[in-house]
């Protein structure tokens, strides 16, 4: 065993491909070299997801799981599901992002197409488009406004311009004017026409007269100059070209596109004075990175069409990571993508998700591996556990004895988790309107709420419902009717139709009452104000008094109403907001583990390298260099790999290591005592190997500071 | 501050009580020590006090000088490995370590002196006004480090701290011999950022003399032969975790399918779990690109000219232009013409130092981002994810996957430098790198050399210390207008200008080195040793 493995490291030494700095791959003894190669022209065309899809069910990418017992035909649906689920949201996210975006774009190509100096008084027609912290997202949108302005408003050419191209006046002139003048069409045979000066001279490359001469040729055409991280650009050339452009503006329509991720008065900071007064325009604030999360969150999560959902943590963990980490919603998105990739490959049940919408065929597809697997799921247990409780022994006999009974229970179920979701979704609708109507109520959005919702922090007596609750009781007539109004009009809840409607009707039959009266809004009893500055229990009780009776009869029954509609929302609350702990199958409908997420998006590679150097028993779970118990004592051991012998060593020392003391620490460890565990030449042969490792991994450098030293790079736990 | 601690009434003139003490404090600590170093008691039990109070280096040296017993300090697994260390690391080295070092001269003592005293006015000051002395701030903390070396567990004896601060302070008494009731000894912060600082603090900078002179030199055939030779650890144990990462194939070509690309990190060379993985994906010819980034020569014009390849067949005629930008623009545009129906790219080692420039990244990032190519890449570098900001972290929107293989880097990383560090004496690549330099010299320029080794050897000859102790060889080393008087005679070169470009030929290759010595004449030598010499020679004069 051991020689073989010595013998393909032999072999690999003698790859030639492995010092060859890229080359198309072959496998071995498949020679097909493929000479002259043209593609076989597929009339495939444009493949959409859907396409790709298609091809992929020949060959499905899924693993067979239930130990090895998942049917072919099962895996099969599975993938479908997955494909099928996941091109909804897709295409329903898309939808929403394109739609954030188009706003923008129109916005600005509109004041693109308006634009002229002489429209701003002779200056430089400037749009500021405040593009947000995400610098992610801002390369695909200035490409967005490219296109649009070039390719579908045929404004004139589009430079974009980016810090990186912007290292001197010169180079920047003369990508502006190569990409200004070459985007059109065919460019070669105007071209001597262009770089010809008046004097028949051949013009500089980075003179604008070129540009000039263009814009001579092509009347009407705008030139478009789009700054895309204005805060990365040296100030310096910013104001010449800011100053330049102003110079040209009468021969060349310039328009500015800047694009700026902090503030404009930062911006403003940046330039002097001089060059802001050359400029005016408007400032276009792409819509906010918050709302647009926000929507997206609500399509994916709350709304009844989405089946597959986050659980409170992950929830929690991808918020805060937006929050704190990332701010793209790409990244959100990319994260929603990979639940939904995660739930599918590798739980076999998720297969019922496919028949949320069909669950009369679900019972044919559940073999007995799958009801296997669905009496270890935890909720089963809880499931069945709250029977008992209830002493419902024939059902849970049923239950863990017959087959087709669970079938049809998790059809009953599926659907019930379904509702739950939709339902909760509405609670926090209606919750959030509702709260708008407040006046002084803070906006919390509702994927704040969600996963407190979700995991039954959300109540009817949570703070937030509350307080709600209690200034609903204080409404006047006519903000309570406001939101009623609203709650009609945006959410379809039987219970709040029921309930709801007719205490809306009688309520505006009683503000029409006594508008006759001349009062036009009722107030409610409950508003009455409490605080006063009388100080004797006495007299404040007096001062109730008045209080309460100048409220008119109107308002009296008004306050009664009121106070049935406040019970109605309450019960609605404390029905809905509930906690999915109870919920039979809710690890089904809400994906909710956390460490796939955390792995794949916010790994900590740094410590992985130095726990498996420091560690290496954790990784390689060998017996001989593993250490029972005591840990602190237990220290190096010449069984463990060179490399973490010789780390552990340099975990120890200083900041400047001498390599020889390095060298004699680790041929102590390594080679016994007596030397008869290794020989020295080998010692000296993994010792140097594992130095140049350790140089390679960034560890150490190679320092002047003291011959034959190395310096330390990196500390561990950092 | 540990001496008030020890007893407050034993102690009242510490520092007379002191020495005393010493011998009897020695066997106390002994034991609880995890190993005790054959040491002096003084040194040892200095030692101690060093760790336990992780001292600034500042005080005032003792008579044994704290900073030589510091000094033995480099790594040393004596904490952790028991009974075969100390004896044989003392045995060889100590006496190498012990007094290389010189105590402070009088003007840092003074210095040090003033700095003690102006903290220890600042704590009585605080103490008198009735400061609180539980929180004390970063200031009073500095001062209390300057004063006593101490950092921990003063709090709430700081009652005495007035009369004892200016008892010992009047005194002036070289302080560090301190009784200090034994305490279980923590051993040096090895993680988190504590370790940095107490690493970066003088006294643990200073490390022993020893160079690798003593190290047997070895050559690269020798060195490949015996790790050839050698059988490796954990065989069963890798083989385990590769195949557990090979498992996980299928994942990773779904996740490729989605969209995703892959990032494999992770100790241990992942080359060859990589080589597997493109066996599974590869499908169809010139499906797959395959870039060693650990390769010194590859450019990001390789990578778009070698997937413009694959796009087009071999032998294609498609220009694809100069710079690299305009080469990636087209190779997009190829991309993005609908024949192409997709590409997956493997790069081990997108952290490579050729392509660890930002412009580089940059590039293959924008590459990547193109829906059609899929990417599945490794990175080694620990700070490797500090090259993608968060526009190049979405565009290469990578799923991260923990690949640790303990195969070492055989490919990757280059033992060259290594190899040129520790062999031996032997700069660039030893005698034999010698011999090739000299090989492609022109007459003149080996001739010099030969005139240098020649009189470098004549001295060690007379020298009869010479041979033991390779350290330097500077004091057999040749004036250099004595050089230069050598060559001229020997018409190797007529003037100083010629005489220098050949001397920088060899300074260039390491092959000689120069020192002004005390009068200020530059002495020039080669630094090799006495053999390496001599075959040198044997090969020039031959």
């Amino acid at each position: 065993m051991e020689r073989t493995s010595s013998q393909e490291l032999q072999d690999d030494e003698f790859d030639p491909q492995e010092h060859q700095a890229c080359y198309i791959f072959t496998p071995e003894g498949r020679n097909d070299r493929p000479s002259k190669r043209r593609r076989t022209v597929k009339s495939k065309g444009k493949q959409s997801e859907a396409e790709i899809a298609l091809e992929f069910s020949d060959q499905c990418p899924f693993p067979v799981l239930l130990n090895g017992s998942e049917s072919e035909e099962t895996v099969k649906l599975r993938y479908e599901a997955y494909c099928r689920l996941w091109g909804e949201q897709e295409a329903r996210t898309n939808a929403i992002l394109d739609s954030f975006n188009n706003k923008t774009l129109d916005d600005v190509s509109e004041f693109v197409k308006n634009a002229t100096a002489e429209s701003y008084d002779g200056k430089i027609p400037t749009a500021l488009i405040l593009a947000g912290p995400n610098i992610a997202s801002h390369t695909p949108l200035f490409e967005q406004l490219a296109s649009r302005i070039r390719d579908e408003d045929r404004t004139g050419p589009v430079v974009v311009l980016t810090s990186k191209d912007a290292t001197n006046l010169k180079s920047t002139l003369k990508k502006l004017i190569k990409d200004a003048t070459q985007q059109d069409e065919g460019l070669d045979d105007e071209d001597d026409e262009v770089i010809v000066g008046r004097k028949g001279a051949r013009l500089l490359n980075y003179d604008l007269q070129i540009l000039q001469n263009w814009c001579k040729l092509h009347e009407g055409q705008k030139v478009i100059i789009a700054i895309q991280d204005t805060e990365a650009f040296d100030g310096n050339i910013l104001s010449d070209l800011v100053s330049l452009f102003s110079a040209y503006l009468n021969r060349i329509p310039f328009v500015l596109l800047m694009g700026i991720a902090t503030s404009v008065e930062i911006f403003h900071e940046k330039l002097p004075k001089s060059s802001i007064r050359l400029m005016q325009g408007d400032k276009f604030d792409v819509e906010r990175a918050e709302e647009c999360l926000a929507q997206i969150f609500n399509d994916s999560m709350v709304s009844d069409k989405s089946v597959l959902r986050f659980g409170a943590s992950v929830c929690d963990f991808l918020l805060e990571r937006y929050r704190d980490h990332t701010q793209s919603i790409q990244a959100f998105v990319g994260a929603l993508r990979y639940a939904y990739m995660s739930h599918f490959y590798a739980n076999p049940l998720s297969i019922i998700l496919g028949f949320v919408d069909d669950l009369v065929n679900l019972k044919d597809v559940l073999t007995t591996e799958h009801v296997e697997a669905i009496r270890n799921v935890s909720s089963f247990r809880r499931f069945v556990e709250r029977k008992l409780a209830d002493s419902d022994i024939a059902e849970v006999s049923k239950l863990l004895e017959d087959d087709d009974h669970v079938r049809s229970v998790v059809a009953v179920s599926a659907a019930e988790c379904r509702s739950y979701a939709i339902e909760v979704g509405q609670a926090l609708l209606v919750l959030e309107i509702a709260r708008s109507c407040q006046a002084n109520q803070t906006r919390i959005p509702r994927y704040e709420l969600y996963a407190k919702a979700l995991s039954g922090e959300l109540h009817g007596s949570t703070p937030i419902v509350r307080d709600l609750l209690l200034s609903m009781k204080k409404m006047n007539s006519s903000s309570l009717l406001n939101l009623l109004d609203k709650i009609a009009a945006e959410v379809q809840v039987p219970y709040l139709v029921e309930n709801l409607l007719p205490l809306r009707e009688s309520i505006r039959a009683l503000v029409e009452q006594s508008e006759e009266t001349g009062k036009t809004t009722l107030t409610s009893e409950f508003n009455v104000t409490k605080s006063t500055l009388r100080a004797t229990a006495v007299s404040k009780r007096i001062w109730l008094g008045e209080q309460k009776s100048s409220l008119t009869k109107q308002d009296t029954e008004y306050s009664k109403l009121v106070q049935q509609v406040h019970d109605a929302a309450e019960a609605y609350f404390g029905a809905s907001l509930k906690g999915l702990q109870e919920l039979f199958l809710h690890e089904l409908f809400f994906y909710d583990l956390i460490s796939p997420h955390r792995d794949v998006f916010a790994p900590r590679s740094r410590s992985t390298v130095e726990r498996a150097l420091s560690h290496p028993q954790d990784y390689l779970g060998c017996d001989c260099c593993t250490t029972d118990g005591d840990d602190e004592e237990a220290g190096i051991k010449s069984t463990q790999p060179p490399a973490s012998i010789i780390y552990q060593l340099y975990l120890e020392s200083g900041a400047l290591i001498n390599i020889f003391d390095l060298w004699s620490a680790f041929y102590q460890v390594v080679g016994g005592d007596d030397g008869e565990d290794c020989d020295e030449a080998t010692a000296q042969a993994l010792f140097y190997r594992v130095l140049a490792e350790m140089r390679f991994l960034g560890l150490v450098k190679y320092t002047k500071k003291k011959t034959d030293h190395l310096a330390k790079l990196a500390w561990k736990g950092l | 501050m540990k001496r008030k601690r020890s007893s407050s009434s034993a102690n009242s003139s510490p520092s007379t009580a002191k020495l005393p003490s010493k011998p009897q404090t020695a066997p106390t600590e002994t034991p609880s020590r995890p190993l005790p170093l054959p040491e002096t008691p003084g040194r040892h039990r200095n030692h101690g006090v060093m760790d336990a109070n992780g001292a600034l280096g500042i005080g005032p040296p003792g008579p044994n000088g704290r900073l030589d017993s510091e000094s033995v300090r480099s790594p040393s697994p004596r904490k952790r490995a028991p009974a075969r260390t100390p004896l044989r690391r003392d045995a060889a080295h100590s006496v190498r370590f012990a007094d290389d070092t010189h105590s402070p001269s009088s003007a840092v003592t003074n210095a040090d002196h003033s700095a003690r005293k102006k903290s220890a006015r600042r704590i009585v000051t605080r103490v008198v006004t009735g400061g609180s002395s539980e929180d004390e701030d970063e200031e009073d903390e500095l001062a209390r480090r300057i004063f006593a070396d101490s950092d921990s567990d003063e709090d709430g004896e700081d009652g005495l701290l007035p009369e004892e601060n200016e008892a010992s302070n009047k005194k002036g008494k070289p302080r560090g011999r301190k009784k200090k009731p034994k305490e279980p000894e923590l051993p040096p912060e090895t993680e988190g950022f504590e370790s940095y600082f107490q690493q970066n603090r003088k006294a643990r900078q200073i490390t022993s003399n020893s160079t690798l002179s003593s190290l047997p030199s070895l050559d690269h055939g020798r060195y490949f032969q015996l790790i050839r030779e050698h059988v490796p650890d954990h065989v069963e144990d890798r083989r385990y975790l590769e195949d557990l990462h090979k498992s996980s194939f299928a994942q990773w070509q779904f996740e490729l399918s989605q969209g995703f690309n892959v990032l494999l990190y992770g100790y241990g060379s992942k080359r060859r779990l990589l080589m597997e993985f493109a066996k599974q994906v590869y499908t169809t010819p010139s499906s797959l690109v395959v870039i060693n980034g650990y390769v010194p020569t590859l450019t990001a014009k390789d990578i778009f000219s070698t997937v413009a390849e694959a796009l087009l067949g071999r032998g294609h005629t498609v220009r694809l232009g100069s710079n690299p930008s305009e080469m990636l623009d087209n190779v997009i545009a190829l991309l993005d013409s609908e024949e192409i129906t997709g590409l997956t790219l493997m790069i081990h080692n997108l952290d490579g130092e050729s392509i660890r420039t930002e412009r580089a990244q940059v590039l293959i990032a924008r590459l990547c981002a193109h829906p059609k190519i899929s990417l599945v890449a490794t990175i080694d570098h620990l700070r490797a994810p500090l090259l993608w900001d968060a526009a190049r972290a979405s565009q290469f929107n990578f799923l991260w996957h923990d690949a640790t293989t303990f195969a070492p880097y055989a490919v990757e990383s280059s033992i060259d430098e290594s190899l040129a560090l520790i062999g031996g004496s032997g700069r660039a690549g030893g005698t034999k790198g010698v011999k090739f330099v000299l090989a492609s010299l022109p007459m003149n320029a080996k001739s010099l050399f030969r005139v240098l080794i020649s009189h470098q050897l004549e001295a060690m000859m007379d020298d009869p210390a010479s041979g033991q102790g390779a350290g330097t060889n500077e004091e057999w080393g040749v004036e250099y207008k004595v050089l230069y008087q050598k060559a001229v005679e020997e018409f190797i070169c007529s003037n100083d200008m010629a005489f220098r470009t050949l001397l920088k030929e060899f300074h260039d290759h390491q092959m000689v080195t120069s020192k002004k010595d005390s009068q200020g004449t530059e002495v020039l030598w080669a630094p090799f040793k006495k053999e390496e010499l001599e075959t040198i020679l044997e090969d020039l004069v031959a």
